[in-house]
């Protein structure tokens, strides 16, 4: 018997992975070795040295699994619906955004106009100049979803008055998101006015308190099979959540009817009624659930040294921030991109505002973008070809470090969507991840223009494959 | 194009230029007799068979008929070199350190577990030959089994072939009797292929697939991925071939076992081939 | 004339297809000069150099330039488009093979094949070290054939190789053959009973082909990488090999061959092959060493053969004569360079050289530095001359270069000595690229003396290659040991000549 453990090594080998000089390659398969080259570039130049030591980090590998255990280990479910006020502790004058920290004089149109928009909603300002007057002179206090255990789509506001949804995960940590408004003019796309705020008030007095007697009596709904059974049912979770949508009514109607005559607390028939009515109008209405989920699961591997594991994704309309497993609370940003897609009517490339949102959470944990190969109705709203959608989520396997156990796509052969993205191989490979989003009018007010695909800035990335760097302790 | 060619059949390919006949030709590969050697042309991807020159680019390089030939290290058509050896392969396996018999159970349980018939084989061959191996009776395990089987190679030779080389690869002393035995009858009993099969099964030398089941039960490697590969070859024939580097290397192993943890060669009937579940130690 | 500098921002190819689209480019009529490049400090100042001052403008090490001078709008049009097509071609090739997306990292290669049980790395060395990681994450052995990787590198690669029972070929490993199988520079081989361990991969090839001369097989070459052997590293490969060839029975012999290893290593070493089951013979390329010649006839003894005398091309002993003037030797091989300064050194006396003198900087050569009328060994293939740009075994155009240059000065050398090596991996006609330079040569009254490493196999074709270098008017030699005596013996009679008159 061999006692070398390289003895494997003495056969002729029957297939090489070759990464440089085509000519080894061409060497190689004139042997009759099956070859298989790598598609290798350089990384960023200002990039090479803190990859090596990022890659020489002995904590990298464990690090990484354990971000992976943990995230996938997260059974979310959705618990309970009720206001922001005491669930994220904001009060008169403050208001939570999405994506990284930003101010009223960097915000853009969307974001400014959402602001607006919750100004009027809460009465703090009569009127658009009044409101905006208010947000101009600092008064009020905007802070990111992100660091209150929260998500919102597009401009992301969240205002005291606001329901949420509030998901658990089994080990009680919990996370909320906002309730979707739906399509058109809303407040999420900065859009503000008499109809924006009478639907937002619709959904505190009515819409909220409905769905969460419904959800009491119900019990906690799996958030994490909902997700599953939706992926095989062709939603990706991001721009299309049609399936869980109808999968998420399927679960609750039946609380909701018995909710009518609930004495005390009851509803009225016509109230459920029209609940069922703007869930049917609205196929993204799941939408905010499966983020309130990824944030659940994303949270989970935050704050584990050595780990270059994305945590968030992250758009305020002006800047694209993501945050990594191994370094804590920061933000490493970069100027958002505009998507590039499909645009709704007359809206066109230039009406168009920079990516926002916190609904890249959906792409931080495989959906989304990234589970595109299990959605190609999609293409049909983002553009492109349905061989690209399978295209995508192949080359997302590239980036990321594991496939999710549980969500699988049915045409890969029930493989687990692209699960983990490794800032490291986002770098190394110069591919950054691919997210299907929704596109905001540029000028406040406008709301929805269009929806398509976008990437993050590749230097978000490569900034914090620099920090990542400055925290590998030993020399290797 | 390229390709690469075992060391069995390079003083063949390095020689003057002689012309080939062609004694079969499939899809996969072409048979050239040089001079009363056989040289196996066979297509990109094909099995790569100890007296084989496998082509190394797209299809197959030459188009059965007249005027191939062989020498100055490629395969001629119409005078021009259609496929020049770029690499030399040696299909031989040896294992001086012998066997792990704890793999050699695991490889009984793998290979029995999966039947294969052929028709045209004598009951329970698979055992017989072990039992004429034991006996010392070469000559007559090679009388019965050679030739019979369906195919170019029939799958008595498969199960010959299996069991010399692995006897060879051991190096165990009952290679003698069962070479000199197949060598003498090969050329009568059987195709001209299969014969030289046979030949370069007496030397130890195997297609890789078999050649990788020997070196995982020597613990090189993974045993269920290589059994799998090999019991792919072919219709029957990698079943049988495994079947017989069963045989051959049970037999290598001596008889160290304990009456009773040996294989139960009775659950391998290579006619009907059912049932086979069982075997091991 | 038109020029056209194109600057295509974070747009890479690796240089020796940025070259090949270069040269095809360069082929078109009416086209003056064409230059494909990354745009790095080096190849801005090259373009610069070469009348494109915009090229200085702009471009980072990230973006590609292209810069073409020709003879009209239409003509430069055709170049650019004529680089365009070569460099999408090659993508594309590599995308229609694959089944699934092409790979873009290691670790996706290797998740697509589970069976390919190596990595071949030659990214630019300062990559190295992360791609040689990811292999080994992946459980891949590895090798290495980039060079300028840092020792520290090594070291950390190989400790974490011999905790997870791979191996690390390299870095700067040319050579590696694996059951026949060539990997990097490699002369086709019929497997036989040999086994080689080698830290230099020009030195392998050599052996290589002085066995195959005398009809014994080689089954592996194992490269472990020039630095394998220092102090630092500790002979880490080398040890995991010699214990694994050891354990294959159809090795029958095994070499290490090396350049004298660092003492305390070379005692583990030594240690480690006297306990080895199978002979282990220690080719150590050094002063006052055998030569590589005489480490194959070391080898074929201990098989009970005997090395027939290694064949050579040369012409009449009469016509075997030079114009006076010392000796230069232009190696594209870094161990071929050493034996011939060694055979050299021990013929001629002292020899300058780039090849380090760990004790004599005194006759330390930079390979730009003018050898003053002495006698000089360049090794061309060295890390520093390389940095950029395809070894000369790749494309030998430098060596054949400096040597039309050498015959053409006037206080040049009588005779130049030089390397050709043939195999996969290697230019497929060499013989065509020194044709002129060898002429050119001749001409002058400078003698040229050649080592072809080669194999009757070898793609580029053994005879075909000497006959066609002979007729060039070179004496060729498969030994290298014996082309550095011929030279030697040359110059010798040369100065007895001169000295009779």
């Amino acid at each position: 018997m061999s006692s070398s453990p390289i003895a494997d090594l003495l056969v002729p080998p029957e297939a090489v992975i070759t990464v440089g000089a085509p000519t080894l390659d061409e060497a190689l398969a004139a042997q009759g070795v099956t070859t298989v080259p790598v598609e290798w570039r350089p990384p960023p130049a200002g990039s090479v040295a803190a990859v090596a030591a990022v890659t020489s980090d002995p904590r990298l590998v464990p690090a990484n699994r354990m971000a992976i255990e943990r995230m996938t280990a997260v059974r979310p479910r959705l618990v309970d619906v009720r206001p922001a006020a005491g669930l994220v502790g904001i009060g008169r004058h403050q208001l939570l955004h999405a994506g990284p920290p930003v101010d009223w004089d960097t915000a853009t149109g969307p974001m400014r106009g959402a602001i607006i928009g919750a100004c009027l909603y809460e009465g703090w300002a009569d009127t658009p100049d009044a409101a905006e007057a208010l947000a101009a002179s600092g008064a009020i206090e905007l802070a990111p979803c992100h660091d209150h255990a929260s998500v919102g789509p597009m401009a992301g506001i969240v205002s005291p008055s606001m329901p949420m949804w509030v998901l658990e995960d089994t080990d009680g940590r919990a996370s909320r998101s906002t309730l979707n408004e739906g399509l058109g003019k809303v407040l999420r796309y900065g859009a503000f006015g008499e109809a924006v705020t009478e639907r937002l008030r619709w959904m505190e007095r009515v819409l909220g308190p409905v769905l969460a007697s419904a959800l009491r009596r119900h019990g906690p709904v799996d958030v994490g099979s909902l997700i599953a059974s939706m992926v095989a049912m062709g939603d990706e979770g991001h721009n299309r959540n049609r399936a869980g949508t109808s999968l998420l009514v399927r679960a609750l109607a039946p609380d909701m009817v018995r909710a009518v005559d609930g004495g005390a607390a009851g509803h009225r028939a016509d109230d459920v009624a029209d609940v069922l009515a703007f869930i049917d109008a609205n196929d993204h209405f799941l939408l905010n659930v499966v983020m309130g989920a990824a944030k659940l699961v994303a949270d989970a591997g935050r704050g584990i040294a050595g780990s270059t594991v994305v945590v968030a994704m992250a758009r305020n309309g002006t800047e694209f921030g993501i945050r990594v497993a191994g370094t804590g609370d920061r933000w490493f940003t970069a100027p958002a991109a505009v998507p590039d897609g499909l645009y709704l009517g007359g809206f066109g490339p230039d009406d168009a505002n920079a990516d926002i949102g916190d609904s890249a959470i959906t792409e931080t944990v495989g959906l989304g973008g990234f589970a595109m190969a299990g959605a190609p109705a999609i293409v049909q709203l983002v553009g492109g070809e349905v061989a690209d959608a399978r295209t995508w989520t192949e080359l997302m396997y590239q980036v990321t470090l594991a496939e999710h156990p549980g969500w699988a796509l049915p045409p890969l052969g029930f493989r687990g969507v692209p699960f983990g993205i490794d800032v490291l191989r986002v770098v190394r490979t110069g591919m950054a991840p691919i997210i299907n989003t929704g596109i905001a009018g540029r000028v406040a007010g406008t709301g929805q223009v269009g929806a398509g695909l976008v990437h993050p800035p590749l230097d978000c990335f490569s900034a914090a494959v620099a920090a990542l760097a400055a925290l590998v302790e030993a020399p290797r | 194009m390229n390709g690469v060619a075992s060391v069995l059949v390079r003083d063949v390919l390095t020689g003057p230029v002689r012309p080939g006949s062609v004694v079969a030709a499939g899809r996969a590969a072409t048979y050239l007799d040089v001079d009363g050697r056989l040289v196996a042309v066979v297509a990109p991807g094909g099995v790569r068979l100890p007296c084989a020159v496998v082509a190394s680019g797209d299809g197959l390089p030459l188009a059965a008929g007249p005027d191939l030939a062989v020498g100055d290290g490629a395969v001629h058509q119409d005078g021009r070199r259609v496929l020049s050896v770029r690499r030399w392969f040696d299909p031989r396996v040896r294992l001086e350190a012998g066997v792990d018999p704890a793999a050699v159970a695991r490889f009984a349980a793998l290979v029995l577990a999966l039947g294969r018939a052929d028709p045209l084989l004598p009951a329970h061959a698979a055992e017989r030959l072990a039992r004429d191996l034991a006996a010392g009776d070469a000559w007559d395990a090679a009388a019965r089994l050679l030739g019979r089987g369906t195919g170019l190679t029939p799958a008595g030779d498969d199960l010959v072939a299996g069991a010399l080389a692995a006897l060879r690869a051991l190096g165990s002393p009952a290679a003698d009797d069962l070479g000199a035995a197949v060598r003498a009858l090969a050329l009568v009993a059987t195709s001209r292929l299969s014969a030289a099969l046979l030949e370069a099964a007496d030397v130890g030398a195997v297609v890789p697939e078999a050649a990788a089941v020997l070196r995982a039960l020597a613990g090189a490697g993974g045993l269920a991925a290589a059994t799998d590969r090999l019991v792919a070859l072919g219709h029957t024939s990698g079943w049988h071939l495994a079947v017989g580097l069963l045989v051959g290397v049970s037999h290598a192993q001596g008889p160290r076992r304990r009456s009773g943890d040996g294989i139960r060669w009775e659950s391998t009937d290579c006619v009907t081939g059912t049932p086979v579940g069982g075997g091991g130690a | 004339m038109t020029e056209i500098v194109r600057v295509e921002r974070g747009r890479y190819h690796d240089s020796v297809t940025l070259m090949r689209a270069s040269a095809a480019a360069r082929e078109l009529p009416g086209v003056e000069a064409v230059i494909a490049a990354m745009g790095t400090e080096l190849n801005r100042t090259l373009l610069v150099d070469a009348g494109f001052p915009e090229a200085e403008r702009g471009a980072t090490a990230d973006d590609l330039l292209i810069a073409v001078r020709a003879d009209g709008d239409a003509a430069a049009h055709e170049a650019l488009a004529t680089v365009e097509r070569v460099l999408t071609e090659r993508r594309r090739s590599a995308v229609a093979g694959a089944q699934e997306v092409a790979p873009r990292s290691v670790e996706a290669a290797a998740a697509q094949s589970p069976d390919a049980g190596v990595v071949v790395v030659s990214v630019p060395g300062p990559h190295a070290y992360v791609e040689a990681a990811a292999a080994l994450r992946a459980g891949r052995h590895v090798m290495v054939f980039s060079d300028g990787v840092e020792v520290a590198a090594e070291v950390a690669l190989k400790r974490v190789a011999a905790a997870s029972g791979r191996l690390v070929m390299g870095p700067d490993c040319g050579t590696a053959i694996l059951g026949g199988v060539g990997l990097g520079f490699a002369n086709v081989v019929v497997p036989g009973p040999v086994g080689l361990v080698a830290a230099s991969g020009t030195g392998a090839q050599q052996l290589c082909c002085l066995l195959d001369g005398a009809g014994i097989g080689v089954r592996h070459v194992v490269g472990v990488g020039g630095r394998d052997l220092s102090a630092a590293v500790g002979g880490a490969s080398t040890l995991a090999a010699l214990a694994a060839l050891d354990d294959d029975p159809a090795v029958e012999v095994i070499a290490v061959v090396s350049k004298p290893p660092d003492p305390e290593v070379a005692a583990v070493v030594t240690a480690t092959a006297t306990r080895c089951r199978t002979p282990v013979v220690l080719a150590l390329v050094g002063p006052g060493r055998p030569t590589l010649t005489d480490a194959a006839a070391e080898i074929a003894a201990t098989l009970g053969l005997r090395l027939p005398e290694p064949r050579a091309w040369m012409p009449p002993s009469a016509g075997d004569v030079s114009r006076p003037g010392p000796v230069l030797g232009l190696f594209s091989g870094g161990t071929n360079a050493a034996e011939a300064l060694v055979v050299l050194e021990d013929r001629l006396g002292p020899v300058r050289s780039n090849v380090h003198h760990d004790h004599d900087p005194g006759r330390r050569l930079g390979p730009d530095d003018d050898p003053g009328g002495g006698h000089a060994v360049l090794d061309l293939g060295d890390d520093e001359l390389t940095a950029g740009r395809p070894h000369p075994m790749i494309d030998p155009r430098p060596v054949a270069d400096r040597l039309t240059a050498a015959a053409g000065a006037s206080a040049g050398p009588g005779v130049v000595l030089l390397d050709v090596v043939l195999g996969h991996g290697a230019h497929p006609d060499p013989a065509a690229v020194f044709g002129p330079a060898l002429s050119a040569a001749r001409t002058a009254g400078v003698a040229t003396v050649v080592t072809l490493v080669g194999t009757a196999g070898d793609p580029q074709g053994l005879e075909r290659q000497a006959q066609a270098l002979f007729a060039a008017g070179a004496s060729i030699h498969r030994s290298n040991a014996r082309a550095a005596e011929h030279a030697a013996a040359m110059v010798a009679g040369v100065a007895g000549l001169v000295g009779e008159r």
